[in-house]
């Protein structure tokens, strides 16, 4: 276009966990990219948590990592402790994660997008989003530079107008002291877009030479054969974290200073998480817990300063040092960094399509926290996908779209584009209505074939993958061998399980409650080179069988309409339709009949009439 | 497109001399086998009489397969026509949707028939009007419903199992927070009476209907007692034939009567005694059939002739003829036995008083809450489905699954109620749990 500095094929604004993804996504596929970052030192910043993964988080990095995305492998080339969350409860709700060095992640993941073919990477802050006819040009920088572009990925994280707040004192900064964007909102409410404000939050840094850790009790990493990436072998355990609690005093404490708290003295309007309270806010919301649990998490291996996860706080500095020293083990502490809250604009994400594409602009895509989101797994979740569709829609292709059934990418993404999202979201496995199928243990399974077709998985992975699938079939194959009774008594007497007369095949031996596939291993001398997480995927395949096929056939049948797609349809001219029905398809404007039927106050009544109507108008 | 098997009555409800229970879809005809037992290969529009298993009994009915496209609806569609009468009808759709089938929603068959070409354009807008019609109709007696006491009962009990679930979800999503032995003893506690409540709501639901598909009476005694006249006398018609001549109802009849707002149906029996008559001997066999399906059986004697047939049903001696005594009635004060004459109409009110209160008064707690509505009851069964594998597999399995479990049978209560949206599960544990980094 006139004026431009330089044509790219895509621009990708924030590089952030969702700008990382989504330009990594669109130079591997070919396009030629600008990374515009407001600042080069807080490339893949962990601006809170020191780590990747937890519950449902640990399956959307797995996920990210199984399409040929960055976050798994780069979390690997960082780690300091690995854990397997929940491994009592069962398959559905086990997850991975990591504690890994935020230096190390950042210097990491800058490296990967500085050696990246096809991407430039710029620091500069981009003021004005650049539209012709409904359609992304370019954009232009505060500086008054343009690049024009096909399509544009919006991935601002938490620094969009941007404040923090503690007690008394404001400022306008994004974490960490780093710029905040001051220009581009204005661009996106010219665009029309709705303009909403979030907030969260993040606990102080302390001194870990001033902790006193006999009084915590140590949490080691597990013993486990694995890594966060497929493409990786076992990771070493290097650091531990530690667990400990809150006292009466402390809370006492923030009780008698509540009213210089930001969140009751009216001085934060955004919108916090309620999954993610500060401790202010747990307090008074939970005033019968006498103390709270509180973990201390590393930061980097080369500083002494530590996180502690369960204690954000936006009180003045002068309550958060003595309300710190409260903390068993913290007699002596030293804060290095207050915590805070911190506000920020977003977009209400129900203006994109499934494919994060908005509605009204074409070649516009949305990522990460400005979506309404929080966290750093579903931020890469959505750039990788951010990623993938800008290509696509710059190459002419139909969009790539994961099902709910799929994976919980489909399910953050469908919860995003159809329901009203009112706090920022946070996945976690009661969201997913089949979390037996999307587990930890088959990420590559579900969705490496997938990433291959798309172009994104490289040909390493592809072969790690292929061996994976063949590693399967043969340890399969090998369950399927008889063996008598008098082969099995030792291990079910030891097991306390009792023999059938005829014998069993391993298979079967591994249905009873008591052996899983690795006394298997042991005691017929079996499976010596196949890898642990081969082997857990086939013992979790085998022993939930029943509960799997059964989910299998409720996703065959619903599969039946979810697919149906729905045209741009003006809902209220269908008199058929009760008028809340009307008034709510309206608003989510759903995609899909899947998505319609999702809606609360959609009922299947009405559900029937649109597909009256749908195949009056010949669309089905 | 495919869709799943659905079956309906596809008569009117109510009581008409036969019923007809459509199913359709892909798996009409295997189900339909599952029904009869008795191998068939379901030559198209072609009709069998045929023993349909109904697993406490057995019935005979006529079954039709329609092969796709040649049918209403356009896919495979296996007709089942029985016997009139509310309780055989559903009985047999109880058992097909236990066979695989679920209950249409309101116009499904049209809508499909619709879908599949088989109405045109100009049709296809009645029924988008007949869903909305339906709907709207479903939608105000559910809400007359949902205001009183069908909403507090089944809301009290979706909470319950909102709040069980809630804090097995937070211990699934939050890893800080174990399970310990208590809790989860507590939890299957809490389950298992949950169960009880709604097992008890599913055998009421049967008193429940009575008041929605009438009191079935049996009136039975030796011939020539008078059960005609008293049938006639009760329903004011002549519906029944009324002879001196003994043995001259052969066949059950049935009339009905409103008393109270509720319908009484009235079963005349063949006189039960030894006869020889082949014809005769049919109608005492099904005259004993009848007193077993009956709610309240009318044992009717003259004087000088005890009834002699024995029931452990609830019943009322009634004593016919008193007009043929000289001395004036003799009015027992006895729930169990009245005095009446059927051919001049006295005490016959004071019978139909003594029929109210021994049927519905005794048994149906007007302040109590009945399940009325089929598909709620459906709702309800699945419900406790899923309720029952909970509590099976609690002990042997991962939370995971048990809360999957849970999770299916707070839908299906949802369907009752209406909230199934995931988000007021999430709400619980957000307001319950104390959470976040």
């Amino acid at each position: 276009m006139k004026g431009e500095v330089e044509h790219f094929d895509a621009v990708v604004i924030g590089s952030g966990h969702a700008g990382s993804e989504a330009c990594l996504a669109l130079s591997r596929l070919g396009k030629k990219t600008l990374l515009t970052t407001l600042n080069l030192d807080s490339i893949a910043f962990l601006a809170c948590n020191p780590s990747i993964g937890g519950t449902a988080k640990g399956q959307l990095a797995g996920e990210v990592d199984a399409l040929g995305g960055e976050m798994g492998i780069n979390a690997d080339k960082s780690m300091l402790q690995l854990r397997m969350l929940n491994s009592g409860k069962g398959p559905a709700v086990q997850s991975l994660r990591a504690q890994v060095d935020k230096v190390v992640y950042h210097n990491e993941m800058k490296r990967t997008l500085e050696r990246q073919k096809n991407l430039d990477i710029l620091q500069c802050e981009v003021a004005e989003i650049l539209t012709e006819k409904g359609r992304v040009v370019g954009v232009k920088t505060a500086m008054g530079e343009i690049f024009g572009c096909e399509a544009v990925v919006v991935a601002t994280g938490v620094y969009l107008n941007s404040k923090i707040i503690i007690g008394d004192y404001t400022k306008f900064t994004g974490p960490n002291g780093y710029e905040p964007s001051t220009r581009l909102t204005k661009s996106l409410m010219d665009l029309g877009f709705e303009i909403r404000r979030f907030k969260t939050g993040t606990p102080a840094r302390v001194d870990g030479k001033s902790i006193d850790y006999t009084k915590f009790e140590v949490q080691p990493g597990d013993e486990l054969n694995l890594s966060f990436s497929a493409l990786n072998k076992k990771v070493k355990n290097t650091r531990e974290c530690y667990l400990g609690y809150t006292s009466e005093a402390m809370h006492n404490l923030i009780r008698e200073n509540i009213s210089r708290a930001p969140l009751y003295s009216g001085k934060i309007n955004g919108i916090g998480p309620r999954y993610c309270p500060s401790i202010e806010d747990k307090i008074m919301r939970f005033a019968d817990k006498d103390r709270h649990q509180l973990f201390l998490e590393p930061e980097s291996a080369g500083t002494d300063e530590v996180y502690v996860q369960g204690i954000s706080s936006s009180m003045p500095s002068d309550i958060q040092r003595k309300m710190y020293r409260l903390i068993p083990g913290f007699e002596q502490v030293k804060i290095m960094r207050f915590a805070y809250a911190i506000e920020y604009d977003c977009i209400n994400a129900l203006e994109l399509k499934n494919n994060l594409e908005s509605k009204r602009i074409s070649g516009l895509f949305f990522a990460g926290q400005i979506n309404g989101t929080s966290g750093y797994e579903e931020a890469a979740a959505q750039g990788i996908m951010a990623g993938i569709n800008a290509e696509r829609y710059i190459d002419k292709m139909p969009p790539f779209v994961l099902g709910r059934d799929q994976a919980y990418i489909g399910v953050l993404i469908d919860d995003l584009t159809t329901k009203d999202i009112i706090e920022p979201y946070r996945m976690m496995t009661s969201r997913a209505e089949h979390r037996l199928i999307l587990r930890q243990d088959n990420c590559d399974i579900r969705l490496t074939e997938l990433g291959h077709e798309i172009g994104l998985v490289d040909s390493k992975r592809y072969k790690i993958f292929k061996k994976k699938l063949a590693q399967i079939s043969e340890v399969n194959a090998t369950l399927q061998t008889m063996k008598n009774p008098k082969q099995l008594k030792p291990l079910f007497d030891e097991k306390g399980e009792r023999i059938s007369q005829n014998g069993l095949t391993l298979r079967d031996a591994i249905k009873r409650n008591n052996i899983t596939i690795f006394d298997i291993k042991k005691h017929f001398n079996l499976f010596e080179n196949v890898p642990d997480n081969v082997l857990e995927y086939v013992n979790t395949e085998i022993k939930y069988e029943g509960y799997i096929k059964q989910e299998n056939e409720q996703i065959a049948r619903a599969r039946q309409s979810e697919n149906i797609s729905l045209p741009d349809i003006d809902y209220s001219q269908i008199s058929g339709l009760r008028i809340e029905a009307r008034q709510k398809l309206n608003k989510f404007k759903p995609a899909t009949l899947g998505q319609a039927k999702r809606i609360d106050g959609v009922s299947p009544s009405d559900i029937n009439v649109l597909l009256v109507y749908l195949k009056m108008k010949g669309t089905i | 497109m495919e869709f799943e098997t659905i079956v309906a009555l596809a008569t009117p409800a109510g009581n008409n001399g036969v019923a007809v229970i459509r199913i359709s879809g892909p798996k009409a005809k295997t189900i339909a086998q599952k029904l009869i037992k008795e191998k068939l290969n379901f030559e198209p529009r072609k009709m069998y009489l045929k023993k349909i298993d109904l697993k406490s009994f057995t019935d005979n009915a006529l079954i039709v397969f329609f092969a796709k496209p040649f049918s209403f609806t356009g896919e495979d569609v296996v007709e089942v026509q029985a016997h009139g009468g509310y309780f055989l009808a559903q009985t047999i759709i109880d058992c097909i949707i236990s066979l695989g089938a679920r209950l249409a929603t309101p116009g499904e068959f049209s809508k499909r028939a619709f879908l599949n070409g088989k109405i045109s354009l100009d049709e296809a807008e009645g029924i988008v009007d007949m869903i909305n019609a339906e709907t709207q109709m479903q939608a105000k007696a559910s809400s007359e419903l949902l205001q009183g006491k069908l909403k507090d009962n089944i809301q009290a009990k979706q909470t319950v199992l909102t709040d069980i679930l809630a804090e097995v979800e937070a211990r699934l999503d939050y890893p800080e927070y174990e399970f310990s032995n208590l809790e989860t003893a507590n939890f299957l506690e809490k389950i298992k009476h949950l169960e009880g409540e709604l097992n008890a709501l599913i055998l009421d639901s049967q008193k429940g209907l009575i008041i929605k598909n009438g009191v079935k009476i049996a009136i039975v005694g030796a011939p020539n007692v008078g059960k005609s006249s008293l049938l006639n006398a009760l329903t004011k018609s002549e519906k029944a034939i009324v002879t001196d001549i003994a043995g001259t109802t052969r066949d059950v009849i049935e009339a009905e009567y409103l008393f109270n707002g509720i319908v009484f149906r009235l079963f005349d029996t063949a006189g039960i005694h030894n006869s020889t008559d082949k014809v005769e001997k049919i109608g005492i066999s099904r005259a004993i059939k009848t007193i077993d399906e009956s709610d309240l059986v009318l044992r009717l004697s003259e004087p000088n002739s005890p009834c002699k047939v024995k029931t452990t049903k609830p019943h009322i001696d009634v004593l016919n003829k008193i007009d043929l005594t000289k001395g004036k009635a003799i009015k027992t004060k006895s729930t169990d036995a009245i005095s009446i004459s059927a051919k001049t109409g006295e005490n016959v009110e004071d019978l139909k008083q003594l029929i109210f209160d021994k049927t519905i008064k005794s048994n149906i707690d007007q302040n109590k809450f009945y399940l009325t509505n089929t598909r709620h009851i459906e709702c309800i069964k699945s419900t406790l489905a899923h309720l029952k594998k909970a509590i099976k597999i609690f002990n042997s399995t991962t939370m995971d699954i048990i809360s999957a479990e849970l999770k299916a049978a707070w839908s299906d209560l949802g369907e009752v109620t209406g909230t199934t949206a995931n988000e007021a599960i999430i709400d619980k544990i957000f307001s319950k749990f104390c959470l976040g980094k």
